[in-house]
């Protein structure tokens, strides 16, 4: 009996890790243990209740002022931006190259958080019927936050970026320079893989997507450079980098649908 | 025997694997989470013996592999192995006092926290941490208290 259960283990993983057969099984069983997680999550939102109901006048209103400044501050950066991306799309169309569609946002709230040191994923309360799907790109306010990696049909899981089974492909927002930021699995690292020493790349440079790869839109700001090391024994530099996305923090997220025209056709490779 | 209360338990001890420490504040307590389903596994295999069964084991790790995104079977295995030993060693373990119990716990933890680390190096590609050992001795510490607690609920027919 023994036997037989391991083998089917490791037959189940295997099925698991190499093709994806067991998509379905698994969204299937996710909407039916998905409840768990809003009760094992409810201390927490309860809390977060309880210290919202009960904060004080004072802080209410520091908050709303706070708000209100930053609304003014992006309003004015809303309104600039009317006008470059005017500006853009004619360039654009000066080139002969297609314009870009902006996607649009679908806002989630995180259910349920999952932090081991070898695994960071959370669940969110968005799912096929709200028309998610596999692969789609995950922010926060501050910058990108992850993917969904499983969708079932009220509830979906997102691998974070941070997750040392998470890569994602970035440039440089100040040159263009491309690289690949993948995970550590800790919450304020991030680490770019094989960058040249001859690489243009200074401490306090934004990353951003670079959209190859099809899988994230281009453009959303991911990390900033905090060290660049560059050692005379090896012809990669050591860059350490901070995700933008406020990792722990977060309560509210952003899932991004890619504007139809602009979606690259790829195979939809597993990151 | 009454299923429903059985069920009942098995649910709260998932609930419980689910459940997360405070890591947004101290995020090293992501390494002591205890093992929640291990403990109730082997406090169940100690009182009723065989009518567990390696299957119900396994039927139980198979849910936790998808309520933690875990390769599908892992749990699976893990469990049923570790039903396995603890059924095959039960008349000893029974003779322990809680303390040495505890330890065999502790044992178990790790050896299925070590399974789980190599089984996810092998799929994943992971790395190493001293999870196992926190983990363990978080468990373990917790093993009188939820013996203790199960005990109480127990001559109410709950587990036969």
């Amino acid at each position: 009996m023994l036997l037989v259960l391991t083998l089917l283990s490791l037959l189940l993983a295997t099925l698991d890790a190499y093709t994806q057969y067991l998509r379905p099984v698994r969204s299937a069983l996710l909407q039916i243990v998905s409840p768990l997680y809003y009760i094992a999550e409810a201390p927490y939102s309860i809390g977060g209740a309880v210290s919202r109901t009960f904060s004080s006048r004072q802080e209410l209103l520091a908050q709303l002022e706070q708000q209100r400044l930053q609304l003014l501050a992006l309003s004015h950066t809303a309104q600039r931006y009317q006008a470059l991306r005017a500006d853009n799309d004619r360039m654009r169309n000066l080139l002969g190259s297609k314009e870009k569609l902006p996607g649009s946002v679908l806002i989630a709230e995180i259910v349920s958080v999952r932090a081991t040191p070898n695994s960071h994923h959370v669940i969110i309360d968005k799912g096929t019927e709200d028309g998610l799907t596999v692969g789609q790109a995950v922010l926060d306010a501050n910058g990108l936050f992850g993917q969904v990696v499983e969708v079932s049909s009220a509830t979906s899981r997102v691998l974070l970026i941070i997750d040392k089974d998470h890569a994602v492909p970035v440039q440089v927002n100040r040159n263009g320079a491309r690289s690949i930021a993948g995970g550590t699995g800790s919450k304020d690292n991030l680490v770019l893989e094989s960058v040249p020493i001859s690489m243009d790349i200074q401490v306090g440079d934004l990353l951003e997507t670079s959209g190859l790869g099809g899988r994230f839109p281009v453009g959303y700001p991911v990390a900033e450079v905090t060290s660049v090391v560059l050692d005379a024994n090896s012809v990669f530099a050591q860059v350490q980098v901070r995700p933008l996305a406020r990792i722990n923090q977060s309560r509210f997220l952003l899932v991004v649908f890619a504007a139809a025209k602009t979606v690259a056709e790829t195979s939809g490779g597993e990151l | 025997m009454n299923p429903l209360i059985l069920v009942g338990v098995a649910i709260a001890a998932l609930l419980l694997s689910v459940f997360r420490l405070p890591t947004d504040w101290y995020p090293w307590l992501s390494l002591w989470q205890p093992q929640w389903l291990l403990l109730l596994l082997t406090y169940w295999g100690l009182q009723v013996g065989t009518r567990l069964g390696v299957l119900w084991a396994w039927l139980a790790g198979f849910f936790v592999d998808i309520l933690l995104a875990e390769p599908m079977g892992l749990n699976g295995a893990i469990f049923a192995s570790l039903t396995y030993i603890l059924l095959r060693f039960r008349e000893r373990i029974l003779m322990y006092g809680l303390v040495q119990q505890a330890i065999v716990v502790f044992v178990f933890v790790v050896a299925a926290e070590v399974t789980r680390s190599f089984w996810l190096n092998f799929f994943n590609n992971q790395g190493w941490s001293v999870l196992p050992l926190t983990s363990g001795l978080t468990t373990a510490l917790l093993w009188p208290y939820v013996y203790k607690l199960l005990r109480v609920m127990e001559p109410k027919g709950l587990f036969r």
